[in-house]
C-alpha cells in the first residue's frame, strides 16, 4: 500500500466533499454527495495507479468532481452497474442460460439487500483496492472496513449456501 | 496455502488482494469441490468490480449552477453589521408610529417594545433562507427571503462604498 497515496486521499477528501456538497445544494439534486466523492478518490486512486502524471491532485480532484457532479446531475438516476461478461454465456445452451440468469438475479437480489454503503466496499475490494485504501476513500475505519466486509460475505455465504 | 485455508481468510476478510486473485484464479482451474467452495466462487461473480464511465468536461456548467449560491457567503459576512442595521431601522419604523391618544407610553414600555422588535426580528437571519429572490430597484435590490416553514421576509439593500457593502432594511415578514 503506497502510503503517501493514503495521506493524499485523507486530505484532498475534505476539499472533494465540499465541492460535492456545493453542488448538491445547490442543484437540490437528489442523492447522495460521498458517492460522488467516493467516485472521484477511485478515479484518482486508478489514476496513480496507472502512473498518470498529476500535477496538483487537489485542483484535478476538484475538477473531476465538478466533472462527476454534472454526470450525476445529467443522469439523474440510480448508474447502472456493469453487466456481467460475455464469457459467462459461452458455450452453453439455452436451458443452462435460464438457470444461470435465475441465479444471477438471485445474485443481485442478494447484493440488493445489503446496504448500499455496505454493497460499495465489497465492489471496492473486488476492484483491488486495500483495505486502508478503501478506509481512505470513503472515510472509514480500517477496522471498520474489514468487519463490514466480513459481516457481509458471511451474509452473503448464508445465500448462496442454500442454493 | 490451499483454498480451504484461502476461503476461511477471505470471508474473514483477511485475506490481501494478490490472495483474492489467487482464490479467483484457482477456480478459473479447478472447479468448486462443495458447497462452500460453490458459495464462495458465486460470491465472487456476482460482486463485480466499479466500472469508471468517461466523465464530461463540466467545469463551466458547475461553476455556472453554483454561482448563485455564492451569493450567500457575502451576506453572511455582511449580516453581523447589516443585521444591527437592519434591526435598528425596523424598530425606529414599528417605534416611529405616533402613540394613540389615552394610552401614554412610558419608558419602560419603550425598551420593552424595543428589546421584542430586536428579538422578533434576529429570528429571521436572510442567511438561513432556503432561496433568495431579487429585484433591482433603483440603484439597489429589494430581496425576498422565502424561509424553509414558508414564511418570507422582504428587506432593502441598498449599495454602499461604491457596491463595496450593503445596508440592509427589513421591510416586512
Amino acid at each position: 500500500m503506497d502510503k503517501t497515496l493514503e495521506i493524499e486521499l485523507t486530505e484532498i477528501r475534505p476539499k472533494v466533499l465540499a465541492t460535492a456538497l456545493k453542488f448538491f445544494r445547490a442543484s437540490r439534486l437528489d442523492g447522495d454527495p460521498e458517492d460522488v466523492v467516493q467516485d472521484v478518490l477511485l478515479r484518482l486512486w486508478v489514476a496513480r495507479r496507472d502512473g498518470v502524471q498529476i500535477r496538483s491532485a487537489e485542483a484535478w480532484a476538484v475538477s473531476t468532481t465538478k466533472n462527476s457532479c454534472i454526470s450525476l446531475w445529467r443522469k439523474k438516476g440510480p448508474v447502472r452497474s456493469g453487466v456481467y461478461p460475455e464469457w459467462l454465456s459461452d458455450g452453453k445452451d439455452a436451458s443452462t442460460l435460464i438457470e444461470q440468469s435465475e441465479a444471477e438475479r438471485m445474485a443481485d437480489k442478494a447484493l440488493e439487500r445489503l446496504p448500499a454503503g455496505t454493497r460499495r466496499l465489497l465492489q471496492l475490494r473486488a476492484t483491488g483496492l486495500s483495505l486502508d485504501e478503501i478506509a481512505a476513500i470513503t472515510g472509514r475505519t480500517k477496522g471498520g472496513v474489514k468487519s463490514s466486509i466480513s459481516a457481509a460475505r458471511q451474509e452473503l455465504m448464508k445465500t448462496f449456501n442454500t442454493k | 496455502m490451499d483454498r480451504k485455508d484461502l476461503i476461511r481468510l477471505y470471508l474473514d476478510a483477511e485475506t490481501t488482494c494478490e490472495q483474492e486473485q489467487e482464490l479467483a484464479a484457482s477456480f478459473a482451474t479447478t472447479p468448486p469441490a462443495d458447497e462452500e467452495e460453490m458459495a464462495v466462487y458465486k460470491m465472487m461473480l456476482s460482486v463485480r468490480p466499479i466500472e469508471l464511465s468517461e466523465l464530461p468536461e463540466a467545469g463551466a456548467e458547475y461553476d455556472r449552477m453554483v454561482k448563485p449560491a455564492k451569493v450567500r457567503p457575502f451576506f453572511t459576512w455582511g449580516l453581523s453589521l447589516a443585521g444591527v442595521a437592519a434591526a435598528i431601522t425596523a424598530v425606529v419604523l414599528f417605534t416611529g408610529q405616533p402613540d394613540r391618544p389615552g394610552i401614554p407610553a412610558t419608558p419602560q414600555n419603550d425598551y420593552t417594545k424595543l428589546i421584542q422588535q430586536i428579538a422578533f426580528l434576529s429570528n429571521f437571519n436572510p442567511a438561513e433562507a432556503e432561496n433568495l429572490e431579487f429585484k433591482p430597484v433603483g440603484d439597489g435590490f429589494v430581496m425576498t427571503a422565502h424561509f424553509p416553514d414558508g414564511q418570507t421576509a422582504s428587506y432593502i439593500l441598498t449599495p454602499l462604498d461604491g457596491g463595496k457593502s450593503f445596508n440592509l432594511v427589513a421591510l416586512n415578514k
